[in-house]
């Protein structure tokens, strides 16, 4: 498949490639001192400068770019040094090549080389000696992306020249807004949260009356039944979120997500045979904690550090928050319009719930038991 | 009450012309950024890239040998400048000016550079828009070599470029008697016709061109693109097709007249004669730019294709901080995005150095379809007394002289 897609791109993108000046794309990610890298330089450029066109017939396949690895990741970092800047002390950082790949840019096809760095010490600022292509082009251009400790700058690298870029540590702002978009990006892919959600809300455009899910006859009694759940389970897990990056919660993470699988699996069972009817809101409530536990766990992946640590708190959770309330939007005025039919009550919602039981127990199953044991 | 009316009506269109224009660019940056993941390909045959012609041929290959055997040897630099602003101008492709650069390098900052590398130097740092170092390097050649007629010319097209029309007469005026007399006529005439003389310029030129044997394909094309433009600005539209097209004829390399010649076609509405005249020609950003125009207005998928090529080329430049092409990306944010507002900041930036009459054009509409004044760009078509049927179809049957 990737092949024809290789083939299918190469077709239209070989004849009609842009025209433009030479530059290539170095991303930089600084984690205390060591670092990684990844470095794309136009196979044009390369070729022009140590000749990979091996057969010399114009035209460079990845045989012959491939046999040149050694002689471009030669060259390309002899032509690039990066040294930490600490305290008036610069040490040069050991440059590591790594994997060699492909990609494709407008102007064509270009080497991309990875890359992994060790500094002798943690620096306050970055300096980058470049002089790829030099004497061979004037106007090359590094274009180069530095991220350090959450935060990001671009810089243009002049060939031939010096730069040093100080490490910056993140403003309020920006901590913010970063995490923001990770709490959104969170409960998005965050599967589980999502489906314990759907548990709870998919019945509250519904009622159980007579041993049947029946559709509620009002808008205003539906969208109250979704406030108190959204609520309850926003408040529920607002506070273990917020005590358990303040340190003053811990649990293992294993014992958070089996439990969190357990909480799912119960809302779906909980659909088909229902027990608490109209009071989910207080399932969202007392679910909702561990959940909590749960995006702290994340939070602290995210590399959280004191600096800022409110910030990053209130940004991440208005992020779930913002998250959530947009499936909500999504999915509530479809579920609300379809609420009386057959289909939603007798189909979709059993049907659903079940689908959702069988992964939350596959969930319980692979989170609970030690990796070594694990089976599935 | 009315004012406010209208500015909550404007103040309205323009959100919805924004909305959509963001809306587009979007779909754009979606089609754009599909194929982002670097990739292993599958089999070691895979070409990657077609090596240009230029850099592979076995005659620039030999000149590389040539002058890395020999370092020192200023005429083996020189062929190979030469040969690479030759391949620069074929394929409109700024890495060959780079190289240009590179190669005479070592003897431009000599104190004794010798003219020719000076000049040829000088063209490739103006087709890389560096204009005020072209002009430092013209002006040492021309203190050394005060009859260098290709130093006067380019010197001649740098002034007229940045607007400055009457040091381009004066700069063209020394061609007269060191170059064939159509070139330095052809000079003068085009810098006058930008200030008031435009008709009698025309017809002089015209007359002059009637003969135009022993010239080579390079400088007729360059005469024919110069009647072509002044014949637009007379709106004598099929004149200035036959001239563009002659252009072409003698020198189908010719991106600029081809460009021109599209510019025509648009003008009037010929988006199928447009994709036939490019649609060989999608390497070259200011065509490419044209083929999207067209295509956006005929709405196929190859329409979509170029608008999306464009659109990635645009982005490519802006990350790059690549200022080249401003007057083509305030064109598409202007005729393809739909954002006159952004469209006219880069025009506004692009009137700094180029104010040829595609950027009086880009200039004055820019500011029509954002609502600004037309206060800066008319006064200066006043005080130069600029005509150009194109800027106001109405008002040029009265204002172009006889």
């Amino acid at each position: 498949m990737r092949t024809l897609l290789a083939a299918a791109l190469l077709l239209i993108a070989l004849p009609c490639l842009a025209h433009k000046q030479s530059d290539s794309y170095l991303a930089l990610s600084m984690e205390g001192n060591s670092l990684e890298g990844r470095w794309d330089i136009a196979l044009r450029d390369l070729d022009f400068v140590i000749g990979l066109d091996a057969d010399v017939n114009g035209e460079l396949t990845w045989g012959e770019t491939r046999r040149g690895a050694e002689a471009i990741s030669k060259y390309a970092f002899s032509h690039l040094i990066v040294s930490a800047v600490e305290a008036g002390n610069t040490g040069r950082c050991d440059l590591l090549p790594g994997r060699l790949l492909i990609d494709d840019h407008v102007d064509g096809a270009y080497a991309v080389l990875f890359f992994e760095g060790e500094c002798a010490r943690t620096p306050n600022q970055l300096r980058i000696d470049y002089s790829l292509l030099a004497g061979f082009d004037p106007n090359h251009r590094g274009l180069l992306e530095l991220r350090s400790n959450g935060t990001a700058q671009s810089h243009v690298l002049a060939n031939d020249r010096r730069a040093t870029f100080d490490m910056l540590s993140p403003d309020r702002w920006q901590q913010f807004r970063s995490f923001l978009a990770e709490g959104i990006r969170h409960i998005w892919l965050g599967l589980d949260h999502l489906l314990f959600l759907f548990t709870l809300l998919l019945p509250s455009v519904v009622t159980h009356r007579d041993g049947q899910w029946q559709g509620r006859s009002g808008l205003r009694e539906s969208a109250i039944d979704i406030v108190k759940v959204v609520t309850a389970f926003t408040l529920a897990h607002s506070l273990t979120l917020s005590l358990a990056a303040l340190g003053m919660i811990s649990l293992p993470s294993r014992i958070v997500e089996s439990t969190i699988a357990l909480t799912v699996f119960l809302g779906a069972l909980n659909v088909l045979f229902p027990v608490v009817k109209e009071r989910r809101w207080a399932l969202a409530l007392g679910f909702g904690l561990v959940h909590g536990l749960g995006f702290a766990s994340v939070l602290s992946d995210l590399g959280l550090t004191s600096t800022h640590l409110l910030e990053a708190l209130i940004g991440f959770n208005v992020g779930v928050e913002l998250g959530q309330l947009a499936i909500v939007l999504m999915l509530m005025p479809a579920a609300f319009l379809i609420r009386d039919s057959t289909f939603y009550r007798r189909i979709l919602l059993p049907t659903c719930s079940a689908v959702i039981g069988v992964l939350a127990i596959y969930w319980i199953l692979t989170r609970a038991l030690p990796p070594e044991l694990a089976l599935l | 009450m009315t004012s406010s009316l209208r500015q909550n009506r404007n103040g309205a269109t323009c959100c919805l012309r924004r909305a959509r224009a963001l809306g587009l660019a979007a779909v754009l940056a979606v089609c754009t950024t599909v194929f982002a993941e670097p990739y292993e390909p599958e089999s070691y045959d895979t070409v990657l890239i077609r090596v240009p012609a230029a850099t592979s041929s076995r005659q620039t290959q030999s000149l590389r040998r040539a002058l890395a055997s020999n370092p020192q040897d200023l005429n083996a630099a020189l062929d190979l400048a030469r040969a690479w602003l030759d391949a620069g101008r074929r394929e409109g492709d700024p890495r060959f000016f780079s190289y240009v650069q590179a190669t005479l390098e070592p003897w431009i900052e000599r104190n004794d550079a010798s003219v020719d590398v000076l000049v040829l130097a000088a063209t490739s740092l103006q087709s890389l828009h560096r204009f005020t170092q072209a002009q430092s390097l013209l002006d040492r050649a021309l203190a050394s070599d005060p009859r260098n007629a290709q130093a006067w010319l380019t010197k001649a097209t740098l002034l007229q470029v940045h607007g400055d029309f009457a040091a381009a007469r004066n700069a063209c005026s020394h061609l007269v008697g060191v170059t064939d007399h159509r070139i330095a006529l052809g000079c003068l005439l085009s810098a006058q016709s930008m200030n008031g003389r435009l008709a009698e310029s025309y017809a002089a030129l015209s007359r002059i061109m009637t003969n135009h044997n022993g010239l080579d394909g390079a400088t007729l094309s360059w005469l024919s693109s110069l009647l072509g433009e002044m014949a637009v600005r007379l709106a004598k539209d099929s004149a200035a097709q036959r001239h563009f097209q002659l252009a072409l004829k003698a020198d189908p390399d010719d991106s600029y007249a081809r460009g021109e010649l599209a510019d025509l076609y648009l003008r009037q509405s010929r988006y199928a004669e447009v994709i036939a005249l490019l649609t060989r020609h999608e390497a070259h950003d200011p065509l490419l730019l044209r083929l999207a125009i067209a295509g956006k207005q005929l709405d196929t998928s190859a329409g979509k294709r170029w608008m999306s090529m464009y659109d990635a080329r645009y982005k490519a430049a802006r990350r790059a901080g690549d200022a080249t092409h401003l007057r083509e990306h305030a064109r598409y944010l202007l005729e393809v995005l739909g954002d006159a507002d952004s469209a006219l900041q880069v025009a506004e930036r692009n009137w700094r150095t180029q104010r040829e009459p595609a950027d009086i054009r880009l200039y004055r509409r820019t500011a029509i379809a954002s609502g600004r004044s037309l206060d800066v760009i008319d006064a200066w078509i006043a005080t130069h007394d600029y005509q150009d049927a194109t800027l106001d179809p109405k008002l040029t049957a009265v204002e172009v002289r006889p």
